[in-house]
Parts: structure tokens; C-alpha cells; sequence
């Protein structure tokens, strides 16, 4: 494969490189090529080697690790264009992106609030596994011995992202769970450390002021299903500014009165409407039930 | 007949207070002479006091051994002083008063001074301030979920007591100065029991914190805890340095107090239009027998959350 751009406006290039098929965690298709793509080529055909275009170039991870867009896509854009009797008004571009976030994020939401959620055990909590093929998840667990408390750790994350800018990069969906015990941590101690693990979660999103408003967050105390337990929960939305029917959402809960035990859950989605935020947060909620 | 003469010192304290009885008093390094000053630069009969129908007045006993009263030179011949005027003698300064010259009011004795003069006793205070490191000593354990280690302690004591009796030493100096007396243990327990009632203010904040999660409010309840607390340090550091009628005390100590709060409250709330990267959230966690706050079901929450999707129009610009 030969990917063709300008990178760091060097002049036209040529990256030879390797397809390595289609990527499996990811709501869209894309092409893996094992060869250098670089600021400046994006939007560059990749060609095969009889000179067809199969794919365009969007992203890399460094490395030699990059991404194409299958060439099926730039067809099915080219016909949308071509089937217009009119060009698209430069002002009209915001709205006709806005339109394509929100029909994105139907379209996952959607797939994902109508799956089956797949349980796992954390602890003496069942909580959500990998909820689709388009999540990538993973554990961790501490086990240093000089620490008076053990924490294991679920995280899943999506690997779809959209970049609209340098500063703002939606479609994230990430959500993770924390099931810490002690028995050597005195109660005020032990949630001590809750409190310090519940306080640095925040999205993926880095927008900035001309993006995004400020979150709105509320705390409220949410019965469990466990006896004698409850959830604190936090729940922060903000708006974007240019795209209002879009938001994003983060969800924390912390469970308590279980002596020296206790679940931290959280999600952090990004890009949603408030329909598929509240859809999303019932979904999630529900799935996190006591084990034992 | 007769006056009173002071020596004191370069800022106003008494060294010395002799009451002389006849109409006239010498003053000099002499023993024979009614006021004996030990000051090299006095000579040995160097002046005259003598009291007279116009009052107290001073001459020196020869040319070139001058008084000092402020900025004038007084010679041979006598000049009337006002009664509590300060003439100066080589390097020794003296006050000279008539004998009926009015004395500041009596100072109460009241509850609070026995108090605190029954609580700075070597012993007792020695019980307060250990007290006072096993206070600090459990907040720092109950603050931190790791291993307790003892140089983290001591480096919290020694900040702490560092700042009390820095405080403490401050005011024993504006006290010696108006008072004559610095009672720095009196200053100490007041600045220990302000810091005292300020940790376990933050407790009590922490609970509020973890039950209503909003941070308006403990912002707003942590000003009136540091204030509340700010405003009895000076009340009580006011009542033992300096001569004040109740009333101007507690004007001056909640006014500087309040002041200070509430020019912390317009600065935090000048910043509530910032932009912020990342939510603004209380994450308290305490154990469930300090929730009071009642619970909600899983439906209830996702109603009450609904109005968070609600945007002004001024923040959406």
C-alpha cells in the first residue's frame, strides 16, 4: 500500500506501508496500515498496488500505527454531493455537522441501550463487563504491600473518538468501576481514600471555553439494592455550544454502609444528547447489583 | 506638696517611680541627691524639680548641662512642665506627673481573665497543649490512608505550633508595649483554642459537605467557621494586650475578622465565572452514619437530574 499527503507541508510524499485489515473494536470500519502517516497528510489517498484508491488517510498512533477511512465511505460521500442540486452554504456547515454528531450518537446509543449488557464480578458486586466488541476493556490491581488497602480495578473505554478540533474531540464513552476493602483502615480512614478516588474523575474531552459551558452537577443519595447500602452519586452535564442538542455527561457513584467495602462506579460519555444521556445513565445504573 | 518622678524607658515603661514629698527634688548621679540615676552622661547634680502654684518645674543646675524636652533645650533657667511631660537627662529619659494627676480606670478581673489565668498554669497548660498535639495528631492520621509516618506528624505539629506562637509573640509584644505586661501564655491558649475549634470546624464542615454536596454552601459555612473563629482570637488577644471598652474591642476585632472573610468572599466569587476544564463537584465520602440526607430511587434521581441539561442563554456565548 502507498498512502500519498503533505506532511508538515514538506511537499507531496509517499509512505509505503502494510494493510493489516479492518480494525474489530470500533462502531465504524477502518483500515489499520502499518506505515508512517503524519500531520498534514489526512484527507491523502492510500492507493493498492495496481494505483486504486482504498482508503483515505484520518489518523495515526505514532509508531507506524495508523488509520484509513475505507474508500467505500468517500463513495457513499461523493454520491450524497453529487445528489445535491445545490453546493451546502458556508453557513449552513454547523448545523449540517451538528446534524451528523447527533445522528451519530443516535445510531450508538441506540445499539448500545439495546444490547444485553454482559455481567462480570468485581468484588461482591456484579457490574457491567464489555458491553460490545466496539469496547476495549481491561483490570488492574494494586498489589503493593505497604499499601493499608487493596483496589481492583475494571475500566472498558470505546475507541471511537471525533476529532472536530485541537480542543474538542467527541464520542467518547468510557466507564469504570473500583471495588477497594481494608481491614486495616479505619472507617474514617477507609473512606478517606474513597473520597480522594472519587474526586479525580473527569472526561475525555479537552474543550475549551468556545466549546463547551461550564458543568452543572448535582449529588444526590441513591438507594441500593443491597441492604443497608446506598450510593452518593454525582451527575455533571455540560452543554456545547455550537452543537446544543449535544452534551457531556459524567456519572459517579460511591457505594457506602458496607463496612470496609465499597464499589466506585463511574462513566464519562461525551457528545450525547440528554435523551441518550438519561437512557444511558437508567442502563448503567440498573447494572450494578449486589453479588452476594 | 511634692510630684511624682518616673524613669522609664526609650518606649515609656516605668524603670523606676519616685514619689517625693518636699517642694523641691535634685536629680543627678550623686547619692545625695533625691533622684539617683545611674547614666554616665547625667552629671552628678544635674537638675532641679520644684513644685509651684503652675506646676512641676525643671531647671538644670549649671550652663552646659542641658535637659532634653522634645525638641527644646532647657538650661538654668526653670520651665513648667505639664503633668506626664517627658524631659530627657543625658540618656535617661523621665516622666515627671503631679500628684494629682488622673489614673486610667480599674481593670476587671472578670470570668474570662480567672479563667485563662486558671488555665495557663505550668501544669494545665502543659495538659492543653498536649491536648492539643493528640487534636492534631488524630486529624492527620484520620486524613491520610496510608502508613502513619512520624515525620509527617512532626512536620505538622511544628507548622502549627510555629504559627500559634508566632501569633502568640506578637501580641505579648503589643501587649508589653500598652500593658506593660505581655501575658504570651494567655496569647498562646487563645491562638491554640482558635486553631482547635477551626479543625474541628472542618470536621463538622465535612459533614455538612458530604450530606448536601454543594459547595456554595460549604464555601459559604468554611468563611463563617474561619471568621466566627478569626473574630474570637482578636476578641480575646484584644481583651489581654490592649486598654479597650468592650464595645470598641468587639468592633475592632469582628470588623477586621469579618472584613477579611468578606473580602475572601467577593475574591472566590469574582472567579465563579471562570471557565473551567473539569467539574466543580464536593467528592466528601464519609461513612453512612454521618448521612442524614435522605435517599432517592433510581427513577427520582434521573428526574432530578433532568434540570441539568437546562443551559442559560448567557452560558451558551
Amino acid at each position: 500500500m502507498y498512502s500519498l499527503g503533505n506532511p508538515y507541508d514538506l511537499g507531496q510524499t509517499i509512505i509505503p506501508g502494510t494493510y493489516n485489515g479492518l480494525l474489530e473494536r470500533s462502531f465504524y470500519q477502518k483500515l489499520l496500515f502499518s506505515g508512517s502517516l503524519n500531520p498534514g497528510m489526512s484527507g491523502g489517498p492510500a492507493l493498492n498496488e495496481v494505483g486504486e484508491i482504498i482508503g483515505v488517510n484520518v489518523a495515526t498512533s505514532g509508531n507506524q500505527i495508523s488509520f484509513l477511512v475505507p474508500a467505500k465511505y468517500l463513495i457513499a460521500l461523493k454520491d450524497q454531493a453529487m445528489a445535491r442540486s445545490e453546493p451546502l452554504e458556508a453557513t449552513a456547515y454547523q448545523s449540517e455537522i451538528e446534524a451528523q454528531l447527533y445522528a451519530d450518537q443516535e445510531y450508538k446509543y441506540a445499539l448500545l441501550v439495546n444490547l444485553d449488557w454482559p455481567t462480570q464480578k468485581l468484588g461482591e458486586m456484579n457490574v457491567a463487563g464489555e458491553v460490545s466488541a466496539y469496547f476495549k476493556c481491561w483490570g488492574d490491581t494494586n498489589d503493593d504491600k505497604e499499601l493499608l488497602y487493596r483496589m481492583t480495578e475494571s475500566s472498558c473505554t470505546s475507541e471511537d473518538t471525533i476529532y472536530l478540533s485541537g480542543s474538542l474531540q467527541t464520542g467518547a464513552i468510557d466507564y469504570q468501576y473500583g471495588w477497594v476493602t481494608s481491614d486495616q483502615l479505619q472507617s474514617l480512614r477507609f473512606h478517606r481514600l474513597l473520597t480522594d478516588s472519587y474526586s479525580r474523575m473527569f472526561t475525555r474531552n479537552p474543550a475549551g471555553e468556545e466549546d463547551v459551558t461550564n458543568y452543572h452537577c448535582s449529588t444526590e443519595f441513591v438507594g441500593a439494592d443491597a441492604p443497608e447500602a446506598v450510593w452518593r452519586v454525582v451527575q455533571c452535564v455540560r452543554q456545547y455550544k455550537k452543537y446544543p442538542k449535544l452534551f457531556d455527561v459524567l456519572f459517579l457513584g460511591v457505594l457506602l454502609g458496607k463496612d470496609h467495602r465499597s464499589l466506585s462506579s463511574h462513566f464519562a460519555i461525551s457528545g450525547v444528547s440528554k435523551e441518550n444521556a438519561q437512557l444511558f445513565t437508567r442502563k448503567y445504573m440498573g447494572m450494578t447489583k449486589w453479588a452476594s | 506638696m511634692g510630684f511624682i518622678v518616673e524613669v522609664t524607658s526609650r518606649s515609656g515603661r516605668v524603670i523606676e517611680r519616685h514619689r517625693i514629698n518636699g517642694a523641691v527634688a535634685t536629680l543627678g548621679r550623686a547619692f545625695d541627691n533625691d533622684v539617683i540615676i545611674s547614666d554616665p552622661y547625667v552629671d552628678a547634680h544635674h537638675a532641679v524639680i520644684e513644685a509651684t502654684e503652675h506646676g512641676q518645674q525643671i531647671r538644670a543646675t549649671q550652663a552646659g548641662i542641658p535637659i532634653w524636652s522634645g525638641r527644646k533645650t532647657i538650661d538654668e533657667t526653670p520651665v513648667v512642665l505639664a503633668s506626664g511631660e517627658t524631659v530627657g537627662l543625658g540618656r535617661t529619659h523621665l516622666r515627671i506627673y503631679a500628684l494629682d494627676h488622673p489614673v486610667d480606670s480599674v481593670l476587671s478581673f472578670d470570668r474570662i481573665e480567672q479563667l485563662f489565668s486558671s488555665l495557663t498554669t505550668p501544669s494545665r497548660l502543659v495538659l492543653g497543649l498536649a491536648g492539643f498535639v493528640a487534636l492534631i495528631a488524630l486529624d492527620t492520621w484520620l486524613r491520610s490512608y496510608q502508613t502513619m509516618e512520624f515525620s509527617r506528624l512532626v512536620q505538622e505539629l511544628i507548622s502549627y505550633l510555629t504559627m500559634t506562637l508566632v501569633w502568640a509573640t506578637v501580641w505579648a509584644v503589643i501587649a508589653r508595649i500598652s500593658r506593660g505586661e505581655p501575658r504570651f501564655l494567655h496569647h498562646w491558649l487563645v491562638a491554640l483554642i482558635a486553631v482547635s475549634l477551626n479543625q474541628v470546624g472542618e470536621f463538622l464542615l465535612e459533614v455538612i459537605a458530604f450530606n448536601t454536596g454543594s459547595l456554595t454552601a460549604v464555601q459559604v459555612i468554611r468563611y463563617l467557621i474561619g471568621g466566627a473563629c478569626l473574630a474570637f482570637a482578636l476578641t480575646m488577644n484584644l481583651r489581654f494586650a490592649l486598654r479597650q471598652t468592650p464595645v470598641f474591642r468587639h468592633a475592632y476585632a469582628q470588623g477586621f475578622a469579618w472584613l477579611i472573610i468578606g473580602y475572601s468572599v467577593l475574591t472566590s466569587w469574582s472567579f465563579d465565572d471562570l471557565f473551567l476544564l473539569y467539574p466543580e463537584f464536593d467528592a466528601t465520602v464519609l461513612p453512612e452514619t454521618f448521612r442524614v440526607a435522605p435517599t432517592v430511587s433510581a427513577e427520582d434521581f434521573s428526574t432530578r437530574t433532568d434540570s441539568l441539561y437546562s443551559f442559560t442563554t448567557e452560558e451558551l456565548k
